[in-house]
């Protein structure tokens, strides 16, 4: 696709997206949308280091999880605005995510994914470990992270006191539509930059980009830092939303769902991240009364969405393939015309 | 010939590569002069690939100096090395598969030829245009936006020169530039290589097993056998020299040497 297709794509999808809130006023259906913001805005800038640099880091949802911690200790021991605390987030992120990148340089492939996988467990563990008490207000232990059972109540974007209670969600919709047209924006520019080729040759080959004047540690290190902003913002948005951030956001299960998401939709291409989440968030949403099933489902799908499109959605989209089967489908139809013309008795 | 001898362009002193047990590259000092074609043959093993790569930097060397436009680049990581001026080619046709014949050339021209502090959001135009004219000259105009996992065996090696011209190197290697190569596309790439080395002036040493191809551009020839220089000087000398025939070319070989070079010289 041409930069101008990509644009004229980017910006239908966009008024699309503005105008979900006019078709329906939905509580639920608008907090999915924003969830499907949240994970497609995270997987978006994965998709960086894991896609478009081909570095098999799993500590994407640990670096978001660094921005909404961030973000929603200051609000809840300093109380700080939101607003704040979500930039402050965005480069707590920043650097986290540098320093998990110069970890990673002397690592290659699946030890990668071992090292940045058991950092962020250490993370989940560090935090529900912590149980010492800052102060004991009202009666109640209060602790740095909030242990086990997270910190709550700090506080929102200040949206239902602008809006009301009824129409808070809708400010909080189009923060999170604005954070993710960035983000992507973002992402977009990298990925088509001369950056983006240089991440790119070295995935390919990383001798041969060394040879052509590429420094591998140091765009190593830099998709890590250009990763961690957008990823941070959304953790403080996560925080700041629910006004609730717990340790269960480290889960693998969560972090399995994004990297699913990533590889259905296709890694390392720009509308992976936006194919992937769509179909998950769709699937699981249909399979939202099998209660145990659901997660058999996902799997299933899974399987059968790698199986048939081994370079994701987007990537069979983008192959010829597509053309393929619609040139035999449309040779097919008109062998169909033919025959039943020529039926007799019709 | 029309080699400049007055100030060498590369100079190889005692450079040494070991792996373990196994010395690939053995105490081997050598010159190249600027604006010379020096070639490079010797059996399979013999440490030539390990030669570029140390000269690259791809690979660390053991031991030894490596001097290149009066500095010394023995240990400059491969980056530095190629701002530097030296680019080089691989014997398997190593590039950026994903990307398009444009996109390759477009990325080896904008970090190869200085050190890039910090990219910019899009290329120049110098650098596209650059880009263009390499292209059309070593005949990729009609693949430009093709991947390259998607070019013929010839479209890859002529993509991999046009990569390491686009870093203006002042001394480029090739590493076989026609093997796996028919004959008919062989000769097209002598004659590219031929261009590079009067179009671009640039100084080159080359790789070959191919001794038609040897023969054809070569100002001189050196030939490796474990990792020593066993033979340095004229490639007509190459047939004659009996260690030469014995470790590497064979009897027969040698005579379709002789017969080849006696040939070019009633040529010209
Ligand atoms: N990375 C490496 N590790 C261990 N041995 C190597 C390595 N690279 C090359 N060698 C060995 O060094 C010797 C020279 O190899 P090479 O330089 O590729 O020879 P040539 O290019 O002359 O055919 C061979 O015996 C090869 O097996
Ligand atoms: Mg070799």
């Amino acid at each position: 696709m041409s930069a101008r297709q990509n644009i004229a794509l980017a910006l239908g999808l966009l008024v699309v997206l503005a105008a979900i809130p006019l078709l329906t006023s939905s509580r639920y259906v608008l907090g999915q949308f924003i969830l499907f913001f949240i994970w497609f805005g995270v997987v978006t800038q994965w998709n960086l280091v894991f896609g478009v640099a081909g570095i098999f880091s799993l500590a994407q949802m640990m670096i978001f999880a660094v921005g909404g911690y961030a973000s929603a200790m200051l609000a809840f021991h300093l109380q700080w605005a939101m607003w704040l605390t979500v930039i402050v987030g965005g480069c707590a992120a920043v650097v986290t995510s540098t320093v998990i990148g110069f970890a990673t340089l002397r690592l290659r492939g699946a030890y990668v994914a071992l090292l940045t996988l058991a950092i962020a467990a250490a993370m989940q563990a560090l935090i529900i470990a912590d149980t010492d008490c800052l102060s004991f207000e009202t009666g109640t232990c209060i602790t740095l992270t909030g242990g086990a059972s997270g910190l709550s109540r700090f506080g929102d974007f200040g949206f239902r006191e602008l809006l009301g209670y009824r129409s808070a969600v809708l400010g909080e919709y189009y923060l999170g539509l604005l954070l993710i047209t960035v983000g992507s924006a973002f992402a977009f520019l990298i990925i088509n930059s001369p950056l983006g080729h240089a991440f790119r040759a070295l995935r390919d080959n990383s001798a041969c980009a060394a040879a052509r004047g590429i420094d591998r540690i140091k765009y190593q290190v830099m998709v890590f830092s250009l990763a961690g902003f957008f990823s941070g913002l959304l953790g403080g948005f996560y925080a700041g939303h629910f006004n609730a951030i717990g340790p269960s956001i480290l889960d693998f299960s969560t972090l399995l769902f994004l990297l699913t998401s990533m590889i259905v939709g296709g890694v390392g291409r720009f509308w992976g991240p936006l194919a992937g989440c769509a179909a998950m968030m769709l699937f699981d949403e249909l399979l939202m009364g099998l209660e145990e099933w659901r997660a058999v489902g996902l799997g299933v799908f899974t399987v059968v969405a790698v199986i048939l499109f081994p370079q994701g959605i987007v990537g069979f989209l983008e192959s010829g393939e597509l053309r393929r089967i619609g040139s035999q489908l449309t040779g097919l139809s008109a062998q169909i015309h033919h025959f039943v013309k020529k039926a007799p008795g019709q | 010939m029309n080699a400049d001898v007055r100030a060498p362009l590369l100079s190889c002193q005692n450079v040494t590569k070991r792996f373990g047990a196994l010395t690939a590259v053995d105490a081997l000092s050598f010159d190249v002069g600027a604006g010379e074609v020096l070639g490079i043959g010797g059996p399979n093993g013999a440490g030539k690939t390990t030669l570029f790569d140390v000269m690259s930097g791809v690979v660390p060397a053991s031991s030894g100096r490596i001097e290149f436009l009066g500095q010394d680049i023995t240990w400059l990581p491969p980056y530095r090395i190629c701002a530097a001026g030296l680019a080089r080619t691989f014997q398997l046709n190593a590039a950026f598969d994903s990307l398009t014949t444009l996109e390759n050339v477009l990325c080896s021209a904008y970090f190869g030829r200085r050190e890039v502090t910090l990219p910019k959001l899009a290329y120049d135009r110098e650098t596209k245009d650059r880009v263009d004219g390499i292209i059309e000259s070593t005949g990729l105009a009609s693949v430009r936006k093709r991947r390259a996992d998607s070019l013929t065996v010839l479209q890859r090696k002529q993509l991999m020169i046009a990569c390491a011209l686009a870093t203006e190197p002042a001394l480029l290697l090739l590493d076989e530039p026609v093997g796996g190569l028919n004959p008919k596309e062989i000769d097209q790439t002598i004659d590219l290589i031929q261009r590079v080395r009067t179009e671009w002036s640039t100084t080159i040493v080359v790789i070959e097993h191919v001794m038609r191809c040897l023969v054809a551009l070569c100002d001189r020839v050196m030939i490796m056998h474990h990792g020593r220089k066993i033979y340095e000087g004229s490639a007509a000398g190459v047939g004659t020299d009996p260690q030469v025939v014995e470790v590497y070319l064979g009897q027969w070989a040698a005579h379709r040497l002789q017969h080849l070079i006696a040939e070019q010289q009633t040529h010209a």
